[in-house]
């Protein structure tokens, strides 16, 4: 996990590094996002705020997020995103990061005799959008993108025994979801 | 003109993007599970029945059922065989001898006589001396619910002495076939396992049983549950039972049977049954009390029965309790109080004494003299406990790390006085 965090952290800060060497004037912005998921035979909700440093035509900052696709996470993300065009209202955007498993009970028996451990995996995000001014201070943004999360479950299931403690098999699911991502939110 | 060329490469564009992205659209489901599957070790009948004798003690590895009777302790070695236990000084028990009975999961004792299951078949030893005990009758395929998993049939011409553990790791791509896929069962004994008490015997002394018994003696009739049969053997000539009568219950999930006077007490995965044994041959269903799907041990005294509810194993269910119901009508006991448990298992009375196992939270030792007002009298934590047979001041416990005994001759001062302990060897 630390190494996770490590690995975001470094990201960011190679990321704010690189806007701050080219010396120009920065300022802030906060994207909200809501946004339908959908898998090969799901389709869920997302939720996402990033919050990041905005400097010529590019963006850089950390997101966050909630991921209903199958099984809820939470996203925690870098992201990057470069603006062109005209009126520089289309931009491709990316996200790198990880997500954390929300449901999550080791150790604790669910409906039957089931255990389960969720760990966490991946996430990916990037995609290509627009953006449109509401008014000075705020802005439409669209975007559609491909996802990819990954997460674990190690499940245990007690096999059914006369007496004493009934020996548990262990099964690790590896969960792999590409995702289609429209995204749609305002600017701050 | 440009603009409606650009606009056309961004349409484009844009197109490629989402067909691109749309093929990358996919739920990658992989499980990788480590499973042990049992190969069965056989020896011929012949071979087998030639070793049903009493042998040099064994390591108590896997405890399983447990019959009091006299100085003796006879502990079930799951599957294997019984533990013969010279318990003349309980603070001291000598593990003396070992009975080899392959597929032994349940037994009764009266007198000088043991029955024990052989997978399918009873046997019947004479245990006047526990140190040379000789086998008296088989009696053959009268426990034919006793099967194996997955397909895996005995082979009738030889019987299974033991299993060899092969541990395989395989990994399969569920895409999307949804969610989580049970491991496939191990080759295992599938037969429920789960014999006795205060009931009305004459002559010789029947070996009391713990709450999760199967087979019980009361006078001359030796009981059996299985899935979903009672099964009735004459005794009446102790060495030479006699397959009298099966009963359907009605009812699947059959675990525990405990008799009281002219009752016998069937605790179900749905409910509890009581049976009328006025005429010992032909029990009858004199009344019944449902409840949710769990594991039910039961046992009762002259008012009420107590029947411990609990989740976990092959039980389902989610209640962990105790029921405590009121028989002044066997044909309609009702429910006088539920007690909130961890995962209640056996459980036994003495007096006003209730002893209940509460799995992983331990003995604990109540005072029911108020039914409706239990009074925890003593907890001992720390051990993982499944039965308890509360005799003669002395409180018999399986637990997951061995045979405790406690002494309760006076209920201000339980205390442990013994413990046999397992084998390192199980896991």
């Amino acid at each position: 996990m630390r190494k996770k965090l490590s690995f975001l952290l470094l990201i960011s800060f190679v990321m704010a590094s690189a806007l701050s060497a080219q010396k120009k004037k920065v300022r802030f912005q906060s994207i909200n996002q809501i946004a339908m998921v959908g898998g090969e035979n799901h389709v869920n909700t997302a939720f996402q705020t990033i919050n990041e440093v905005k400097f010529s035509d590019w963006f850089a900052g950390i997101g966050i997020g909630i991921d209903n696709y199958r099984y809820k996470t939470l996203p925690l993300f870098a992201d990057a995103r470069w603006q062109f065009g005209e009126d520089k209202k289309a931009f491709l955007y990316g996200d790198l990061g990880y997500n954390f498993p929300l449901k999550n009970k080791p150790g604790k028996e669910v409906y039957y005799y089931n255990t389960y451990d969720f760990s966490g995996g991946i996430y990916t995000d990037f995609g290509i959008g627009f953006q449109t001014c509401l008014n000075k201070y705020s802005s439409l943004i669209f975007a559609l993108g491909h996802s990819y999360k990954k997460l674990q479950n190690k499940i245990g299931i007690k096999t059914p025994c006369p007496v004493g403690t009934c020996p548990v098999d262990y099964s690790r699911y590896d969960y792999k979801f590409g995702r289609m991502i429209l995204k749609a939110g305002l600017i701050f | 003109m440009k603009k409606f060329i650009n606009n056309f490469i961004a349409i484009i564009s844009f197109l490629t993007f989402i067909f691109c992205i749309s093929g990358c659209v996919k739920d990658n489901i992989t499980r990788t599970y480590t499973y042990s599957y049992y190969l069965p070790v056989y020896k011929t009948t012949a071979e087998v029945r030639a070793n049903i004798k009493s042998n040099s003690p064994q390591q108590v590895v896997s405890p399983g059922k447990i019959v009091l009777l006299g100085n003796y302790i006879f502990l079930n070695e799951v599957d294997k065989g019984i533990h013969v236990i010279d318990n003349s000084n309980p603070a001291l028990p000598h593990n003396v001898a070992f009975i080899d009975i392959p597929g032994n999961l349940d037994l009764a004792l009266k007198g000088n006589t043991l029955y024990a299951d052989l997978y399918t078949d009873l046997v019947t030893l004479d245990v006047s001396n526990p140190l040379s005990a000789v086998v008296k009758k088989y009696n053959e395929g009268v426990f034919p619910f006793r099967y194996y998993g997955n397909g895996f049939y005995n082979d009738s011409t030889k019987i299974i002495t033991d299993w060899v553990e092969k541990d395989t790791t395989i990994t399969e791509n569920l895409n999307d076939g949804g969610g989580n896929i049970f491991p496939p069962t191990v080759y295992m004994d599938m037969a429920a396992n789960y014999s006795s008490s205060g009931s009305k015997n004459s002559g010789s002394p029947v070996g009391k049983g713990g709450s999760m018994a199967r087979f019980t003696i009361v006078d001359k009739r030796l009981y059996t549950v299985s899935n979903s049969d009672l099964n009735v053997f004459n005794i009446s000539i102790a060495n030479d039972p006699v397959y009298s009568k099966k009963i359907n219950l009605g009812s699947w999930n059959i675990e525990t049977i405990f008799p009281f006077k002219d009752k016998l007490f069937v605790g179900s995965q749905n409910g509890m049954f009581v049976y009328n044994i006025s005429n010992a041959d032909n029990p009858s269903l004199v009344g019944q009390f449902s409840h949710v799907q769990s594991c039910d041990p039961v046992i009762a005294d002259d008012d009420y029965a107590y029947v411990t509810l609990r989740t976990g194993s092959a039980c389902f269910g989610n209640t962990n309790e105790l029921d405590v119901l009121q028989l002044n009508s066997f044909t309609n006991p009702t429910l006088v109080k539920t007690y909130p448990f961890t995962n209640p298992h056996g459980l036994s009375k003495d007096g006003n004494l209730l002893f209940i196992c509460d799995g992983s939270d331990g003995l604990k030792i109540y005072n029911a003299n108020h039914i409706s007002d239990l009074q925890l009298v003593k907890q001992f934590s720390n051990i993982e406990t499944y039965d308890v047979i509360a005799y003669n001041h002395i409180a018999l416990v399986v637990a997951k790390d061995g045979l405790y005994q406690y002494d309760y001759s006076d209920p201000n001062n339980i205390h442990l006085i013994s413990k046999i302990g397992l084998s390192k060897s199980k896991s």
